[in-house]
């Protein structure tokens, strides 16, 4: 068994992203022909005000999403590890659901600011938990026990909610999706992603380390605590912005990596780029496929990852067993 | 040879409250460039606790470690890193890399911003000279048998071109030929100039092999020498609780014999 990267990946990758996008603007209940691209034309503001905020939000989701799960597998050196396994996620819909059991579904940027405030306090307590010991396993356990509080506090939430159809409000917002969003959601939802996007790639080389060990990366230049203060606050970004802007979306985090690692030469940090481009292409591939998909009302983007993610999670795990076996 | 290394009465405490317990007290040790030295002790000796004071992955609770008259907390971990390599007792490769990737990992410490130079290539392919690995380097690390992986993991030290290689327990799961090929290596590294530590079970191997020998026993350093005179039948029955021989081989070279516990 040997390991060759795959030098044509990221312009491939690049490649069809490009493509998609381009299908993707035009694809849709109402298939517009490609000449609307061209400004002048009446059917451009579908375009430019519906579909393409949504590609672009696609976009920047799925790499988000895509390197905080590659950067998730590369730190706590185990492929089954998910970005949402610090809680960030969780408290971020805790967060979106109080908006809308206060209220406020139909405010502009308040759902978004809970959330966002919600992942802000799941890193905050990661931190006070965790505290300056920069081990992975107390970190890990703070994760599934603020993940697990926040699930129950959402359960709570949704158990008390004043009318049905506030109920149906949180747990429609908690399946996932792109619909309706705006320039404006890409406005805010960009920066953060990029800023955590970067923050996670400057942690690249420890992550690389990190192969070898706590130890063994210590010894070479690696700093425990300055690591998880990278990637608590890469990840931290990029699943805030996510969750408030689309809802929670699983798997992409999961599978990408996955997918991406036996194309390169299976160092962390050469599982980052491609797992970020690899993500975005995934989201903006089934978030095309549900908005097109001929059904009344439209599949939620969160159910159709999940539908695709269960039964690769099977397949995953059935290679697993038989490797072990 | 000049002193690389230097420990001043360093003391580990583990435990809270009154199970408070020392595993290292008073060790005072100076390393010298070019020399390979053998920290031998029981189990529980606390050799390899002192080696990660070396290593500095543990801050002691008194003492000192100066590496080249510097004290190591005053080193950056970077220029730890780029300075000491130190291979772990249970070495672990956690992704399917292959050998060339992993010797690559210990440039890590060198490279500067844009990834890897001409220099680091340099380095990386002289460690793969060293220890025979070329030939494999294309091969996933956990396709290799015991003695291939031994030598891919000192490759990645070497590749670092440390001034202080620290390897604990190197030995530990080699055959007879593999456990000599390995010490010949680290023979060649303290030939090249750096300074090497190893912390060994196996006293024959420090007798033959080991320029000097640090034993340890209960916490504490009790004898620091020339193997000849620190590895005495007396000394190692009273730690140990064995009786040993030494030997003259045909050669002419020493070597140490164990006949059961005394």
């Amino acid at each position: 068994m040997t390991t060759r990267p795959y030098p044509w990946l990221i312009p491939v990758l690049l490649a069809t992203i490009t493509l998609v996008s381009g299908l993707s603007l035009l694809a849709g209940k109402v298939w517009i022909a490609p000449e609307a691209l061209f400004a002048g034309d009446e059917r451009w503001p579908i375009i430019a005000e519906l579909r393409m905020p949504r590609v672009v939000l696609a976009l920047l989701i799925g790499s988000g999403l895509g390197m905080a799960g590659a950067a998730m597998q590369g730190y706590l050196r185990n492929p089954l590890a998910d970005p949402g396994l610090f809680g960030v996620s969780a408290t971020a819909a805790l967060g979106a659901v109080l908006s809308i059991f206060f209220g406020f579904a139909a405010t502009p940027f308040v759902l978004s600011g809970f959330a966002l405030a919600g992942a802000a306090l799941a890193v905050l307590l990661l931190s006070i938990i965790a505290g300056q010991s920069g081990s992975v396993i107390v970190f890990t356990l703070a994760g599934v026990v603020i993940s697990s509080l926040a699930g129950a506090l959402t359960a709570l939430v949704i158990s008390l909610a004043p009318t049905p159809f506030a109920t149906g409000q949180i747990v429609n917002w908690l399946m996932g999706a792109l619909t309706d969003r705006s320039w404006d959601d890409v406005m805010w939802t960009a920066p953060l992603i990029a800023i955590g996007m970067g923050v996670i790639a400057s942690a690249g080389r420890a992550l690389d380390a990190l192969t070898l060990g706590e130890a063994a990366a210590r010894t070479l230049g690696v700093r425990p605590t300055v690591l998880q203060a990278q990637i608590v606050i890469g990840v931290g970004l990029i699943v805030g912005a996510s969750v408030a802007a689309a809802g929670i979306i699983g798997f992409v985090g999961l599978i990408v990596p996955h997918l991406i690692r036996p194309l390169t030469d299976r160092r962390p940090s050469a599982v980052l780029l491609p797992s970020a481009l690899a993500g975005a292409l995934l989201l903006l591939v089934a978030d095309s496929a549900v908005r097109a998909a001929p059904t009344v009302s439209e599949l939620q983007l969160g159910i159709a990852m999940s539908l695709l993610g269960a039964p690769f999670f099977l397949v995953l795990l059935l290679k697993m067993r038989r490797l072990i076996g | 040879m000049s002193a690389l290394l230097q420990t001043r009465d360093l003391s580990v405490r583990l435990g809270t409250g009154a199970a408070r317990k020392a595993v290292l007290s008073g060790a005072t040790l100076t390393l010298r460039a070019g020399e390979v030295t053998a920290i031998i002790g029981p189990n529980g000796a606390g050799k390899s606790t002192l080696l990660a004071c070396l290593a500095g992955l543990r801050a002691p609770d008194s003492g000192s470690v100066t590496l080249g008259g510097l004290p190591l907390t005053r080193l950056s971990a970077r220029e730890r890193g780029q300075r000491i390599g130190y291979l772990p007792q249970l070495a672990e490769v956690n992704w399917d890399i292959d050998v060339a990737t992993l010797v690559a990992l210990g440039r890590l410490p060198h490279q500067g911003r844009w990834g890897r130079g001409a220099e680091d290539a340099a380095a990386i392919a002289s460690a793969m000279a060293a220890t025979d690995t070329a030939p494999f380097s294309g091969r996933v690390v956990s396709t290799l048998s015991g003695g291939e992986r031994a030598r891919a993991l000192l490759a990645r030290v070497l590749a670092g071109e440390p001034e202080l290689l620290l390897a604990d327990e190197p030995l530990a799961n080699l055959d007879p030929r593999h456990q000599f090929e390995s010490l010949g290596l680290v023979r060649k590294v303290a030939d090249g100039g750096a300074g090497v530590v190893l912390v060994l079970h196996d006293l024959a191997h420090a007798r033959r092999s080991a320029d000097r020998v640090v034993l340890m026993d209960g916490g504490r350093i009790v004898a620091d020498g020339a193997p000849a005179a620190v590895l005495t039948p007396d000394r190692i029955a009273a730690i140990y609780g064995v009786a040993s021989h030494s030997v003259t081989l045909a050669d002419g070279s020493p070597a140490m014999v164990l006949s059961g516990p005394c």
